[in-house]
């Protein structure tokens, strides 16, 4: 391995990462701020790919495709919460109770957008400016992979802003640890709570819409996402958004590694540093050791 | 980040319970499907004298429906096969009248969610409940392979529509109206070294029975007639990323893919982005580039080269027809699947005429459908009548066209 190879596959591993954030953050956001478990999270993916891909187009039209998909996903994100909402005093609290209605949730979405898109496997092209590669370490580099990156690195920067530094990151946190005080204070949970819902849809359409000119929409993406999801907010420890954006890289990292030196045992790297972590931090990188 | 003033309470712990509930729920979903059927997994010691018996009854009628199950996947990976394949099935018996040999025919459907295991279910529910003639099945191969012995032991007919692996010689009862992936590949692979002038290759294909079975058989094409495979990797089912296989995969005279569904719209896409469609060409066995995935591959499919015995390109005349059949439902995009959907009514509606409507010995109906000798949307369809497996000519075409006029450019038959 060349030290260019090397960087070479950091990059690739970095824009992959970068796109695992995209499609973990909201999941890590219910899950970590809200306290739910939001199965639903792989379907509402799922369907907003589809948007996306039936939606955009050549050029401009691309944006429409990413707007739509975060649309769709806000959309479907809070209808779940609805669904929740409509009995939060027995739902709310309790996790296998959301399991069961958030995994409904997916399988009658995921058929849906089986019947409707016919479950045949869809791609959007990204926009020709960005379609290209620029020469690379003896090899070539996607544009579009590098334009990913920074969109996933803005996002991330206005996730961070939002939970650390205004009052409704700080509101949302109040909310989860005594609810009951925070409505005594005169603050609405339950609009709070939809608000988390919605940004989570929010940024799961924009992981499909941002990430369809790579992973495109299919069948079975549904699985496949929200096993990505649950390995990173593992990895990074519940409800860190910080945790899960090194876990994703992480992971991406690895997976990149793996798959270009260890060909053989590409499925498994990403288990493996897992299995490490949880080893050595058992409540993830960035998690709180439970009492 | 602040958390010290949060309760704490067990997330792991919630996230555990969360996991393995889905995972139950998603074991008893997918067991859903079996539990009417394991009334009839236990009747299907039922003594295949008395089946005969009543199907012999059934002769005295002469103008009785004949009932033929179609075990389809419309759920599951394979979904999206089923209502198209049903669909052209329907109308191929539509052509005919609805009947063959005298009598009306009756399909009866069937999903086996794309598991071996509800196929089993379903193949015994339709010959012991709906007593069948013959059974079509099925879309995915573990399915096929695991009905084979089943239907062999009820002596009923297994008629296969699409291309299955290899594994089924054994079974007097069943024919593959389709060559094997493996075989088609093996083509290629010969062609490749032999037409094409490739002296070396790489080989990158999914890491699964079907990847394997195509990597195989190109492999054992390209080096038996002179040429040199000098790497092969395989990917996982469901890569999201090939960048980093790509990016290492060393330099040949020729590249072979492997890979189906949505993983080939990814493979083609980024074989392209990352450079190495530059350094050399990409060939693969029909799905890499097949109707089903051309459109959303998009122009990175442009110049693909692909071994198969199916395009809907061909000029054959039951190729027209098939198309021309096809019209009414713009919705079903004509592709080897429906092709094979196709030539299985063609096939079954020969098969009874032949035997004039009396479909009551199953072994003879067997034989009866592997001497089947009919044109098919892809030339001739006849059986090896040893094996029970399709012999069909294999074509060698390149993917032409920009944008919505994308499509196959049959170069010639390989063999």
């Amino acid at each position: 391995m060349t030290p260019a190879e090397a960087v070479f596959q950091l990059l690739i591993g970095l824009s992959f990462g970068l796109l695992l954030f995209l499609l973990a953050s909201g999941f890590t956001l219910t899950f970590g701020l809200a306290r739910f478990v939001n199965l639903a999270h792989g379907a509402v993916f799922l369907v907003a790919a589809y948007v996306a891909t039936s939606v955009g187009g050549p050029g401009w039209r691309f944006v429409l495709g990413v707007g739509a998909a975060a649309a769709t996903g806000l959309v479907l994100s809070v209808v779940v919460y609805a669904l929740a909402a409509s009995r939060w005093r027995v739902i709310g609290e309790r996790t296998l109770v959301q399991v069961l209605l958030t995994f409904g949730a997916l399988l009658v979405l995921a058929d849906y957008a089986r019947s409707h898109w016919d479950g045949l496997p869809r791609s959007l092209v990204a926009p020709s400016a960005l379609d290209g590669s620029w020469a690379f370490a003896g090899s070539a580099f996607p544009v579009y992979r590098l334009f990913m990156m920074g969109a996933a690195l803005v996002v991330a920067a206005l996730l961070w802003w939002l939970q650390e530094r205004t009052s409704f990151g700080a509101l949302v946190r109040a909310g989860v640890d005594d609810r009951e005080m925070l409505a005594a204070l005169g603050v609405s949970t339950r609009r709070l709570f939809a608000a988390v819902f919605a940004l989570s849809g929010v940024l799961a359409g924009l992981a499909a819409g941002l990430g369809a000119p790579v992973l495109g929409a299919a069948m079975g993406q549904e699985f496949d996402i929200l096993v990505l999801a649950l390995v990173i907010v593992v990895l990074g420890g519940p409800g860190s958004l910080a945790g899960a954006f090194a876990a994703s890289l992480a992971v991406g990292v690895a997976d990149a590694y793996g798959k270009a030196f260890l060909p053989s045992f590409a499925e498994f790297t990403m288990m493996g540093l897992v299995i490490v972590v949880l080893a050595w931090r058992p409540a993830g990188l960035f998690g709180t050791a439970e009492t | 980040m602040e958390r010290t003033h949060r309760k704490s309470p067990s997330f792991l712990r919630r996230l555990a319970i969360a996991v393995v509930a889905a995972s139950l729920l998603a074991a008893g979903i997918a067991g859903c499907g079996d539990d009417d059927s394991d009334n009839t997994v236990a009747k299907s010691g039922t003594p295949a004298g008395e089946q005969q018996g009543q199907a012999a009854s059934e002769k005295t009628s002469d103008h009785s429906p004949i009932k033929i199950g179609v075990i389809l996947s419309y759920t599951g990976p394979f979904g999206l096969y089923g209502k198209p394949m049903e669909t052209v099935l329907r109308a191929r018996l539509a052509k005919a009248g609805d009947e063959a040999g005298g009598r009306p025919i009756e399909l009866i459907f069937e999903d086996d969610a794309t598991d071996a295991n509800s196929a089993v279910s379903k193949a015994t529910k339709l010959v012991e409940q709906d007593k069948v003639a013959a059974v079509v099945c099925c879309v995915g191969g573990a399915a096929t392979l695991a009905v084979g012995p089943v239907l062999a032991e009820k002596k009923i007919p297994q008629l296969g529509p699409i291309p299955n692996p290899a594994g089924l010689e054994k079974y007097a009862t069943a024919a593959m109206a389709a060559p094997t992936a493996g075989h088609d590949a093996t083509e290629l692979g010969t062609y490749a070294a032999k037409k094409l002038g490739y002296k070396t290759a790489v080989v990158v294909a999914s890491d699964f029975s079907y990847g394997h079975e195509v990597a195989d058989g190109f492999k054992k094409g390209f080096t038996d007639a002179g040429g040199k495979v000098v790497q092969d990797v395989f990917a996982p089912l469901g890569t999201a990323d090939f960048g980093s296989y790509l990016s290492r995969v060393e330099d040949a005279d020729v590249a072979f893919g492997g890979f189906a569904g949505a993983d080939a719209i990814k493979f083609v896409q980024q074989y392209q982005q990352f450079g190495v469609k530059k350094r050399m060409p990409l060939i693969g066995h029909g799905p890499l580039v097949t109707e089903l995935v051309l459109k959303a591959i998009g122009d990175a499919a442009q110049d693909v080269g692909a071994g198969f015995y199916y395009s809907s390109t061909l000029k054959t005349p039951d190729n027209t027809a098939f198309l021309d059949a096809l019209k009414p439902t713009p919705q079903v995009i004509p592709s080897h699947f429906t092709a094979g959907a196709w030539a299985t009514g063609s096939v079954l509606i020969d098969a009874i005429n032949r035997m004039k409507g009396d479909v009551s010995d199953g072994l003879a109906l067997a034989k009866a459908i592997r001497a089947t000798n009919i044109p098919a949307p892809w030339g001739t369809l006849k059986f090896d009548t040893s094996t029970g497996y399709a012999e069909a000519p294999t074509y060698y075409y390149v993917v032409k066209g920009a944008g919505a006029t994308l499509h196959h450019e049959i170069v010639e038959e390989m063999s």
